[in-house]
């Protein structure tokens, strides 16, 4: 039997991207790298700004969204979470969890998880401030949609 | 020491823009967009709602192609199909064998900046719209 999912569009995905753009330019610093995903993971709309640290950065994004589609929460209250399990976040297995900041669970208002949004190339601070910026746009996109 | 070209977020997005824009409504087909930089690491991906889930990595690997193989996806198959070798031969699983939909991005002075990939239109369409975004986009 057909069921209708509430899902995550292009339209609030870019919004947050251009918003969390502006964002880190107002606020300064390296570049950085944002990631935004749907509630399994699946990338909807990723951005790398030149420079962007090589290593790390485009797959921290990645995994940080992820991590907050997947595991339904922020990934700092993810970190929190982990923190008491034996073994810590490398128990589950899954080299895709990120346990740190820069990672924000999307929740639509009936309390449906539609995604997650990454971002990183800054500290842990900068880059959650970043996607929490980028949270609170897609919140405002969905309420002003509905 | 030297100074090499970069393909920046700003150009990126305006191609990014411009492929969405040349995407064709008529035909109710949504596409993906990929712009990765000259090592064929991501830049810019977009995709629009329903595309269909094959053509999302499609999309990037027709980018990673064109930009590792410094010529649009059309040209390397061509020359492919030319000396009989198979595409396995080159050792890079990420390497597809296309027809349409990749293009290389090359500054005025011809460096190559990277590769933009289209995957979810008819393969003539997703041409087109390859094409059409690096002419907005000043870099055809």
């Amino acid at each position: 039997m057909t069921h209708l999912r509430k899902t995550l569009g292009l339209a609030e995905s870019r919004a947050a991207v251009d918003a969390m753009l502006v964002k880190a330019n107002d606020m300064g610093g390296r570049p950085i790298a944002l990631v935004v995903c749907d509630d399994r993971g699946d990338v909807i709309c990723q951005v790398a700004q030149a420079g962007v640290n090589p290593a790390l950065a485009r797959q921290n994004a990645f995994k940080k969204a992820y991590t907050s589609a997947v595991s339904r929460t922020d990934t700092l209250a993810f970190a929190e979470r982990v923190k008491a399990m034996p073994g810590g976040v490398a128990s589950f297995g899954n080299p895709n969890f990120f346990a740190g900041g820069g990672g924000a669970v999307l929740v639509a208002d009936d309390g449906t998880i539609l995604g997650g949004i990454g971002v990183s190339g800054r500290t842990n601070e900068e880059d959650e401030e970043i996607a929490q910026t980028g949270k609170a746009t897609v919140a405002a996109s969905i309420s002003a949609s509905t | 020491m030297y100074d090499r070209p970069v393909l920046d977020i700003d150009d990126a997005l305006k191609l990014v823009d411009a492929a969405l824009a040349a995407a064709p409504a008529e035909t109710k087909k949504p596409i993906a967009v990929a712009v990765v930089d000259e090592m064929g690491d991501w830049v810019a991906y977009v995709r629009m709602d329903g595309v269909t889930p094959f053509a999302r990595e499609y999309a990037r690997r027709k980018a990673y192609s064109a930009s590792l193989m410094q010529r649009d996806v059309h040209e390397f198959s061509a020359a492919r199909a030319q000396s009989g070798r198979p595409l396995a031969d080159l050792g890079d699983a990420r390497l597809v064998g296309a027809q349409n939909g990749g293009v290389v991005i090359r500054d005025a002075a011809g460096n190559v900046l990277g590769g933009l990939g289209v995957g979810g239109a008819a393969p003539e369409e997703d041409e087109r719209i390859a094409r059409a975004a690096l002419s907005a986009g000043g870099l055809a």
